[in-house]
């Protein structure tokens, strides 16, 4: 698969204040990556200067391979991106907002803006002025006018700011639909880790301008050992059948081992004598995942 | 680049503020159309009944005995006498202007006669040309006194002619040579008017043959006068008398229409003779709020990321301010013009412009547009500086009202630095971008009037003035760090 993005030890500082430290991630065609962080991580002034928005002091941004500094054109004629808020001119109709764009690609034409809009369900309401758009309206506006010039790489910065679950439900279903057809790779960022967690593929987690992590969501899923809280009738010797670690309150018990292990604990406990009214299995976080690898680093 | 610009334009054109300076123009214009026509009647509007009444009620307050009153007495007298006279006159009329001009003469010598000096005879030969007016007004029309004016002069100038011929010392020849010249040109002009059907009224441009006739005395005078002026104003002032003796003298010559000041034409080149307040404001909104609203709304973020370089989005947006402003211009002068020609005829704008050009020494004849163009041209630089100026605080700060309010204060600021350098005479202000900036009074071949101020100097300081705001605001763009709101 080829990478799309690059970004390779970017610094950034505003005069003595360090904003970015070496940060280095890449993304690929077909890839979903969450960029996550805090507010004031560095996550707005990353995307920025992927995007050419700011000067970069080091490093550097390769997007389809160009490179950004000496080939900006070339390297973002490919990029369809949301910053901060989706920024629409807001005394202009959706439809306008998107011929404006339109009008700068050479292969984006009318039937493409009917297409957009259709993608992102705004037929009805495409010819009012955006002032009138709800915030939701806005932010599917702006998904559409980043999609206007066939992207293969799409930055979307905080785009669930101001969805309904409903709005974020569509958002996944509509970026999973495009990166299986259309095979672009997604950076999508956010201070909740917990939201992006059916979104991506990739996870790359930054703090104080510093990339503290950058994996696959499957690896942090590794540390993903499921608990399980059993009911019983009572909880008498209960301490010969679980382990130390395991959490003993009223008549439930809290437990923590692979699938395997519940089976067996299960048996043991039925030949026990031990009347079992229910066995839950509790779901875990990414954010649960996280803490743990990296040892109970706070993300929020 | 062209859709850059596209889309430019369409921005602008869907703000509601421009269509709201539009129509304040619009607006201004028709304001303009009013008092134009007010301003003929301004003068019937302060002789009215009431102030009539008053001014007789008062006359019983006058000391006859005394000189002082006596001579109060008359002039108030008279002008009485003459209001009551015209009441059943339009003030357009011919009768209007006749009774005002002659009349009050007439008017003015019965009163005196009958108040101050009491002669009994005097009075009435004084009584007799009058009622010989009112016959005359009555049964003839404009073209008999006009002509009765016309025989008269040419009998001096018969007289004159002969006397030239027997004069024998040198001093009298030139002296009854030079009266002979005015007294031929006072006979150019009424040919001229009788020509043109300008008849003496307050409609007419008849007070134009007035002064063509005072300017000549004038020129005369001074076209002798060899002496190098030491004193920058008496030479400002030569040339003026020139430039308006040689202007009238060609129009008369050549038999052209002469405007009146208020006539569409004149109200034109007047309008367009320095920079227009409305076009600047214009100008200053757009270039002023052309970046920074981008900045403010954040859409820059969004035009940024499209392929083309910083450089390009920005010409575009000053490409874009250009095209406005011409297209605002030409809007302007179109309002003007349907304003002053509904005013006072459109039939001016169809007659050519006299211009005299000290540098050929010879009168220039041209169309009203390419004239108009002339003068646009020649105060093009403020409008320029003021859009750069706008367009690189815009630029640079992002603010848009310090964009809009910065321009202005350069442009009031302005004049009065100009007042201050005439006044002061600080030879340093020549260097000053607003001393330079305006090129009107260079047109053909015309004097500054700074003292210091120089061609070269102003065009100069000009262009510097423009490269510096123009390639600063490019540079600062190129690196201007979009900021996280």
């Amino acid at each position: 698969m080829e990478k799309v993005l690059e970004v390779k030890n970017l610094h950034k500082s505003f005069g003595s204040k360090k904003i970015l430290e070496d940060v280095s991630f890449s993304l690929k065609e077909g890839e979903i990556l969450g960029f996550i962080g805090p507010n004031g991580a560095g996550k707005t002034t990353t995307i920025k200067l992927i995007l050419g928005l700011q000067s970069i002091d080091s490093g550097e941004v390769l997007i389809n391979g160009y490179d950004t500094k000496k080939n900006f054109v070339q390297a973002i004629s490919k990029v369809g991106a949301i910053v901060e808020s989706p920024d629409l001119y807001m005394y202009l109709s959706g439809r306008k907002n998107l011929e404006l764009i339109a009008r700068l690609y050479k292969e984006v034409d009318k039937k493409r803006v009917e297409e957009v809009i259709k993608l992102v369900g705004l037929t009805n309401r495409i010819d009012d002025k955006v002032s009138k758009y709800s915030l939701g309206m806005r932010q599917r506006l702006g998904i559409a006018a980043s999609l206007l010039n066939h992207p293969n790489l799409l930055i979307l910065d905080e785009p669930t700011n101001g969805l309904d679950p409903e709005g974020i439900k569509e958002l996944r279903d509509l970026l999973q639909k495009l990166v299986k057809k259309e095979k672009i790779g997604v950076l999508i960022s956010s201070h909740n880790l917990a939201e992006l967690e059916s979104f991506c593929t990739n996870v790359c987690i930054i703090q104080n301008g510093v990339v503290i992590d950058s994996t696959s969501i499957a690896e942090i899923k590794k540390y993903d050992i499921p608990t399980y809280i059993i009911e019983l009738d009572c909880v008498e010797n209960i301490e010969k059948y679980i382990k130390e670690t395991d959490n003993v309150s009223g008549n439930f018990i809290k437990v923590t081992c692979p699938k395997e292990e519940i089976a067996e604990l299960i048996k043991k406990l039925v030949k026990a004598g031990y009347s079992l009214y229910e066995v839950k299995m509790l779901e875990m976080t990414l954010e649960d995942a996280f803490l743990k690898k990296t040892g109970g680093n706070v993300i929020e | 680049m062209n859709n850059l610009i596209k889309n430019e334009l369409t921005k602008i054109f869907h703000k509601k503020a421009i269509y709201i300076i539009a129509i304040i123009t619009i607006i201004v214009g028709c304001l303009d159309y009013g008092i134009i026509k007010l301003s003929g009647s301004m003068n019937k509007l302060y002789e009215n009944d009431t102030t009539m009444k008053y001014i007789e009620d008062s006359l019983s307050m006058y000391d006859l005995n005394n000189p002082n009153d006596a001579s109060n007495y008359v002039e108030d007298k008279t002008m009485i006498d003459v209001y009551k006279a015209t009441k059943n006159y339009s003030y357009e009329s011919f009768e209007y202007y006749m009774l005002n001009d002659k009349g009050y003469e007439y008017l003015s010598c019965m009163n005196h006669e009958k108040y101050v000096t009491k002669n009994e005879e005097e009075y009435k030969k004084c009584e007799a040309s009058y009622n010989q007016l009112l016959k005359d007004l009555k049964e003839k029309d404009w073209k008999y006194f006009v002509n009765q004016n016309k025989e008269m002069v040419e009998e001096q100038i018969k007289t004159t002619e002969a006397s030239l011929k027997i004069a024998t010392e040198e001093t009298d020849k030139t002296l009854l040579e030079s009266e002979l010249k005015i007294l031929n040109i006072r006979l150019q002009g009424i040919n001229y008017s009788l020509e043109r059907n300008i008849y003496p009224s307050n409609k007419t441009n008849y007070s134009f043959i007035s002064m063509y006739e005072g300017l000549a005395t004038e020129w005369e005078s001074l076209e002798k006068d060899e002496k190098t002026y030491t004193d920058r104003n008496q030479l400002l002032n030569k040339r003026d008398v020139e430039k308006n003796f040689k202007e009238y003298n060609y129009i008369i010559e050549n038999n052209i229409d002469y405007s009146g000041t208020f006539s569409a034409k004149n109200m034109m080149i007047a309008e367009f003779s320095g920079p227009i307040l409305f076009v600047l404001v214009m100008i200053i909104f757009i270039a002023g709020s052309i970046v920074s609203d981008e900045y403010n709304k954040g859409t820059i973020k969004q035009l940024l990321l499209r392929p083309f370089s910083r450089t390009k989005i920005l010409a575009s947006k000053y490409i874009s301010c250009l095209i406005v402003f011409l297209m605002y211009t030409i809007f302007y002068a179109v309002v003007c013009m349907i304003a002053y020609g509904l005013a006072s005829g459109f039939s001016s704008l169809g007659e050519p412009v006299v211009v005299y050009d000290f540098v050929s020494a010879s009168i220039v004849e041209m169309g009203l547009i390419p004239y108009l163009l002339l003068q646009f041209v020649s105060v093009l630089p403020v409008y320029l500086i003021i859009l750069t100026l706008a367009f690189f605080i815009s630029t640079f700060s992002g603010n848009t009202a310090l964009s809009i309010m910065v321009p202005f204060m350069t442009y009031f600021i302005s004049s009065i630095i100009s007042g201050l350098a005439s006044s002061m005479e600080v030879k340093m202000l020549k260097f000053f971008p607003t001393m330079c900036w305006n090129f009107n009074e260079y047109l053909f071949g015309g004097m500054p009037s700074f003292k210091y101020a120089s061609l070269g100097t102003s065009i100069a300081i000009t262009i510097l003035t423009f490269l510096i705001l123009f390639i600063l605001s490019f540079i600062l763009f190129k690196k201007k760090d979009i900021k996280n709101q």
